[in-house]
């Protein structure tokens, strides 16, 4: 069973205009034939932001490297929490608050994903597409995030299997998500699965690094984080 | 490096190969390109698809909603006449403000005689000919209240990458009709509550302790207007603030709610 697996993180144009960094993070590994992938969006207000949301990233890759095949994905979450406390080391929760959203897939190609806060999980499985983060109730940029205390509640998760080619996960921070058409995500999916299948991973990386620096929505102003993962042979 | 990694790497190679030879060897052809040829080429750029046409072509909009008093005591001291212009300032300044990382959208409700949508809900540059408020009639804040909460939870008109709108209510006198219930309705609403809200009572007879009810943004407590040039105070710390927001780190955070302080003029009257 073989993968392609794509990720780029860029800067959006007010926090390129403040000089500030960038505040969302991803992460994206081989691990035992398969692939973990991580992303956070560290909520702009908070003073630690940047931090927060690269430390939930690395905790996200150091357990999901680690746990067993058969892992327990609500179960585990309050560990996702408390590994990022000790994370953050002497930053307050409050300062470094961040949304998370990661996703493992076997060899065998098994998918475990979750998402907390903003951001859109989207998955395709026995060529069934599907979004697993629920719908939005409030406005944008209200979400929740890793913070003092774990919210079990607000997690979403999802458990399935890339049995086809062209199925995969994707996932991505509300820049890129909010942007969205929400009526043409299934071919939002398909068209990064066409893209990223005819890369390799370097020039994949380019690719969507340039796709989300050149964002097309005006006025755009927030980072942009995506990472995929799709199987391509059966 | 990692199986994975190392496979992917191997198959991902050899795929962009092939598609770069496919995708560049149309770019000169010796002769013109046969029906055929194009065919191929049409289906090869529709395959080479870019995520940019699944952006969302508008965007994200800064919904600012007035609900403002246009009853027949708006009528005294010159009171409609300010609001009106100061309404005026604030889309003009929306209008020409550059910095923007978000669109600002503005919208008016009034209550005088009945409650209605005096301005839909449309960006600020694209307001034209301001139709001016004049004031009649009793005070229905209750039906004005049941207005913006529909428009508040209704994802066409305001969608969910919206930031956080601003209501402004604006009373001079207090509400004739049942107003307590649509404004539990809207405090209620899971999505009207989330919008930040601000008020100004003006003159001695506004209901001040609804209208601090009302208020839910400790940034800005309600905004006593004792004359005209108080309105136009208060109209010019919404526009920054809310300008503040557009260009700042994060535009769903209140930014902080300074009110201009008053200039000196003594012929100036404060409102009976």
């Amino acid at each position: 069973m073989r993968f392609i697996a794509c990720g780029a993180s860029v800067i959006g144009p007010r926090h390129l205009d403040l000089g500030e960094p960038n505040q969302d993070a991803m992460a994206l590994t081989g691990c035992r034939d398969g692939w973990i992938a991580a992303v956070a969006d560290g909520l702009g207000s908070r003073a630690r932001s940047d931090l927060g949301a690269r430390r939930a990233c690395q905790v996200a890759r150091r357990i999901l490297r680690a746990a067993p095949m058969g892992l327990d994905l609500p179960a585990t979450l309050p560990l996702f929490h408390q590994l990022w406390i000790e994370a953050i080391g002497l930053a307050r929760p409050r300062d470094a608050a961040t949304t998370l959203l990661f996703a493992r897939v076997t060899a065998e190609g098994d998918l475990q994903a979750a998402q907390l806060g903003d951001g859109l999980l989207l998955v395709r499985c026995d060529g069934e597409f599907r979004r697993v983060t629920p719908e939005r109730t409030a406005y944008g940029n209200q979400t929740w995030a890793l913070e003092s205390t774990h919210l079990q509640d607000k997690w979403s998760t999802t458990q399935d299997k890339l049995a086809e080619p062209g199925d995969g996960v994707v996932l991505m921070t509300d820049g890129v998500a909010d942007d969205l058409e929400p009526a043409q995500l299934a071919e939002f999916f398909d068209a990064l699965y066409q893209d990223l299948s005819t890369r390799n991973r370097r020039r994949g990386r380019r690719w969507l690094q340039s796709e989300l620096n050149d964002w097309a929505t005006p006025l755009h102003s927030d980072d942009k984080t995506l990472v995929a993962i799709f199987r391509i042979s059966k | 490096m990692g199986f994975a990694k190392y496979q992917e790497d191997i198959v991902s190679r050899y795929i962009s190969d092939y598609a770069m030879r496919t995708t560049h060897s149309p770019a000169a052809p010796p002769n013109p390109a046969t029906p055929n040829m194009k065919n191929q080429l049409d289906q090869r750029i529709k395959k080479m698809s870019s995520l940019k046409k699944f952006a969302v072509a508008t965007p994200r909009p800064l919904p600012v909603i007035v609900l403002a008093d246009a009853s027949g005591s708006m009528g005294e001291n010159g009171k409609i006449e300010a609001l009106n212009a100061a309404m005026k300032d604030m889309v003009s300044t929306f209008s020409k403000e550059s910095r923007l990382r978000a669109e600002i959208q503005v919208g008016l409700i009034t209550f005088g005689g009945k409650a209605q949508m005096h301005l839909p809900l449309v960006a600020a540059h694209s307001v034209s000919g301001f139709a001016e408020l004049k004031a009649e009639g009793v005070t229905p804040m209750g039906a004005a209240f049941d207005l913006v909460r529909q428009l508040l939870e209704d994802k066409d008109r305001i969608p969910s990458r919206a930031y956080r709108p601003v209501l402004i209510l604006i009373s001079d006198g207090l509400p004739t009709d049942d107003w307590e219930a649509p404004f539990k309705a809207l405090c209620d609403s899971e999505r009207a509550q989330k919008a930040a809200r601000l008020a100004m009572a003006i003159g001695p007879d506004a209901d001040e302790a609804m209208l601090r009810d009302f208020a839910n943004d400790a940034e800005a407590p309600i905004f006593k207007a004792h004359n005209a040039r108080d309105i136009h105070r208060f109209f010019r710390a919404v526009t920054m603030s809310v300008t503040t927001r557009t260009t700042s780190q994060n535009p769903d955070l209140s930014a902080a709610f300074v009110v201009p302080p008053p200039d000196d003029d003594a012929l100036d009257l404060d409102f009976q």
